[in-house]
């Protein structure tokens, strides 16, 4: 993907801010406008005949809220839930999700210049989930489509709609 | 600056659709040897509210039909012309007119202009015929037209206030302020310019808005002057503290708005009940200070949220109101004597289930008309009086609403439905219990109807009104007997936000089953638990039950699964009975159902989510999708 995504991403202002998260030993981030909120990892109800990395939903002020393990989903690092575990709520198309992650570090600023394409492999995520790389002290960030991933089908989180078409 | 006219259309067709019934109702109700003139101006009112606001959006067709209407109306509140029962047809018949008509624009499908043509006509020739007049044609002579034009518009405060005076010299200009609503407070006088600018595509009412035009203003006055001195001064001056009066009572509010205070105050309690938890662990002189807070927080949150509910609920009389009309229809096209009676209007049911109410009632109301009342003569045969009597009932007992419709015709016709149900090739025996056979007509393509009529008969209608009635979570019972009449009792819950639920445990979690799925619940013996193949079923009642494990349902870690172990809770959807296995009971209470679907998806065999006192999310079970996923054989084919 996707010249045309990335272009999307980036074309409202020159520089974006992403919110970094750490997945096992990989780094992560997404477009800072989808977060909602952070906090700890709470109690869910499990849903019957949900995939196994939908973990269950929460009570988020009254909004019955769907908890998925990109951990379980992507299969890196170690699905442990403890008192450091956090979910990261995202707003994305009027749904709110919760994502569970092994920390949150950073808020990042990005400019196009900045972002890498990225790898068609090596990374846990398929490349259509994703916006690009980037480098951050030393770091290597992977740029999550936090939108297309949430929306698509692979996940199973939306009934109905169809697949954000790229572009 | 552009505004969208089209903003406005919604209030217009709401406020349209309570003017047609509040003429519908005035009308049944009037006396045609003594009709009382302000009745008759009510009438007028509203018809001249409605032309006023179609004039406004260019709905010519609605706009011609109503000036015609509001010229034979205006004749008879004037008493020049009499009012008889004929005439009163005419008026209802022109409603109905006015109504598909106001559909087709609501829906932008194509005008019912034959029927609009027709009755235009006849109301011309009863104009002609009662005054003796020639009526000029449907369309305004140009000054007339020009006159009801600033008679809307002076309604934005579009104009100066010399202007104003002299127009309210106008009789109509007084009847127009209903008009108002239509505009609210936004109408700022800016905004009424661009809207009537926006007007000008509609040719007809090209000529009023001319007069928008500042240079054009002189012209309007001279106009609209020699029209003003025609009615006294005294009425408008009558009328308007009425409509002031009537806006003051009630405000149009978004459900939209509702349902989130709904949701708030469900919130509220939420956390009250949190609050409480953790003031039970206060001891001391401020443990009970603060126990006596939250005693006072947990009765005002109660209240508050009895007063939200109460927003949501409606008389049920919404939708009783159009049967007088129906009825009077019905019973004289079809040549019978019927009288019917409404008995508890005054119940309130939520907004929702009264619109969804209206169909299934309309449906079964035509049935006891056409198929239980019996004619006149056969009446008398059976030794009844002539006129028959339909009631139709609500009460709530409870939290649930029962709506009856009771005739007193000639009851179910047992035989003629067991024969048409081995017709159809139902499985049926004589012997079968009542309450049985009458469930038998709401299987689809089921009437027992001799002939069928354009009334009924088409057996479409019962399996239809039951769909509608369990889509809003209701059921339908029938009682009945041969020669006295029948009734129909129609259960429906209080509200849809709101569930009494029996919660149950399993393993970990907490579910909800809604209390009016739930027949009872108990220990099973061993001696009751039967093996069918892989699957298990009960004995009990004198009758074999499938039974559902929830632990294995609802793929939870931990659940009991041995029968024995734990407690069946009999459950009755529409489609079938069962018995669900939970490891035990854990309370009655109500809860707010949520919408799992808002932010995930539908999930098999749970109706929604809710949230318990101590903030966790609990399943609500939806007993009909469950039944589905019952895999064991039903009861009736158990029996041996």
């Amino acid at each position: 993907m996707s010249e045309a995504a990335l272009q999307q991403a980036v074309s409202a202002s020159k520089e974006n801010e992403f919110l970094s998260f750490v997945l096992g030993n990989e780094h992560y981030a997404l477009d800072i406008t989808t977060v909602k909120e952070i906090r700890g990892y709470e109690q869910v109800t499990k849903i019957a005949n949900a995939p196994s990395f939908i973990k269950g939903v929460i009570n988020l002020r009254g909004d019955i809220v769907p908890i998925v393990d990109l951990r379980i989903k992507f299969n890196v690092g170690e699905a442990t839930y403890n008192d450091f575990t956090i979910v990261i709520m995202l707003n994305v198309h009027d749904r709110i999700v919760g994502i569970v992650v092994d920390g949150v570090s950073d808020v990042i600023r990005l400019s196009e210049e900045d972002m890498l394409p990225p790898p068609e492999f090596g990374v846990a995520f398929d490349s259509k989930y994703l916006h690009g790389l980037a480098d951050v002290e030393e770091h290597m960030v992977i740029l999550v489509n936090i939108e297309s991933l949430i929306t698509s089908n692979e996940l199973g989180l939306v009934e109905t709609k169809a697949q954000v078409v790229e572009g | 600056m552009t505004i969208d006219v089209n903003q406005f259309h919604g209030v217009f067709f709401d406020e349209s659709d309570e003017h047609l019934q509040d003429m519908e109702q005035l009308l049944m109700t009037l006396d045609v040897d003594a009709p009382d003139p302000e009745e008759l101006n009510s009438i007028f009112r509203a018809a001249h509210s409605i032309k006023g606001g179609s004039g406004i959006f260019g709905f010519d067709a609605l706009m011609n039909l109503t000036h015609v209407m509001e010229n034979l109306l205006d004749k008879a509140r004037n008493q020049e012309i009499l009012v008889t029962s004929d005439i009163v047809d005419i008026f209802l018949q022109t409603l109905d007119v006015l109504k598909d008509t106001l559909t087709a624009y609501k829906e932008q499908t194509e005008l019912p202009q034959e029927q609009i043509d027709a009755s235009i006509k006849v109301l011309e020739e009863t104009l002609a015929n009662a005054s003796g007049q020639v009526v000029a044609g449907a369309h305004d002579s140009p000054e007339q037209n020009a006159e009801d034009e600033t008679n809307e518009i002076e309604g934005f405060g579009f104009f100066d206030e010399e202007e104003t005076e002299a127009q309210v010299k106008s009789e109509n200009s007084a009847d127009d302020i209903e008009g108002f609503g239509l505009f609210d407070d936004e109408a700022t006088p800016t905004k009424a310019t661009s809207d009537a600018e926006k007007k000008r595509d509609t040719s007809k009412v090209d000529e009023g808005f001319g007069f928008f035009e500042p240079e054009n203003l002189p012209v309007k006055t001279e106009s609209t002057q020699p029209a003003a001195p025609k009615q006294p001064i005294v009425k408008p001056v009558k009328t308007q503290p009425k409509a002031a009066a009537k806006e003051a009572a009630s405000i149009r509010v978004d459900t939209t708005k509702i349902d989130a205070m709904v949701n708030l105050v469900g919130e509220l309690v939420i956390t009250q009940s949190m609050l409480s938890n953790v003031g039970q662990e206060v001891e001391g002189q401020v443990g009970e200070r603060l126990q006596l807070a939250i005693d006072e927080l947990q009765r005002n949150t109660r209240e508050i949220q009895e007063s939200v509910m109460s927003m949501r609920m409606l008389p049920v009389n919404m939708t009783f109101n159009r049967f007088p009309r129906v009825v009077r229809d019905l019973s004289s096209k079809l040549g019978k004597k019927v009288d019917l009676v409404i008995q508890g209007g005054n119940t309130e049911i939520d907004k929702s289930l009264i619109e969804k109410l209206v169909d299934p009632l309309t449906h079964l109301v035509r049935n006891s008309i056409d198929h239980g009342i019996e004619s006149p003569e056969k009446r008398l045969e059976a030794g009844k009086s002539e006129n028959g009597t339909v009631i139709l009932s609500a009460e709530q007992k409870g939290s649930s609403i029962i709506i009856g419709i009771i005739d007193d015709g000639a009851g179910l016709n047992k035989a003629r439905i067991l024969e048409k149900a081995t017709q159809n090739g139902l499985a049926v025996t004589p012997d079968m219990p009542d309450s049985e056979i009458w469930q038998l007509i709401f299987q689809a393509g089921f009437s027992t109807a001799a002939e069928v009529t354009d009334v009924s008969g088409r057996g479409v209608g019962m399996d239809v009104v039951r769909r509608n009635i369990e889509s809003i979570g209701g059921r339908i019972e029938i009682e009945s007997s041969q020669g006295e009449g029948s009734a129909f009792y129609i259960h429906l819950p209080l509200t849809l936000a709101i569930v009494d639920g029996m919660c149950v445990s399993v393993g970990d979690q907490i579910f909800v089953i809604p209390l009016l799925n739930v027949i009872e619940s108990f220990q099973p013996t061993a001696s009751q638990v039967k093996t069918l193949g892989n699957d298990k079923v009960l004995w009990i009642r004198d009758q074999y039950w499938p039974l559902v494990s929830l632990t294995q349902l609802m793929q939870v870690d931990d659940g009991i699964t041995e029968p024995t172990k734990g407690i069946v809770v009999l459950l009755e959807s529409s489609k079938k009975r069962y018995g669900v296995l939970v490891d035990s009971l854990v309370g009655q209470q109500q809860v707010v159902i949520k919408s799992l679907e808002q932010h995930y998806k539908k999930v098999a065999g749970i109706a929604g989510a809710t949230i318990m006192g101590d903030g966790k999310v609990a399943m609500i079970l939806d007993a009909d999708s469950v039944a589905a996923n019952c895999t064991t054989i039903p009861n009736e084919e158990v029996s041996l």
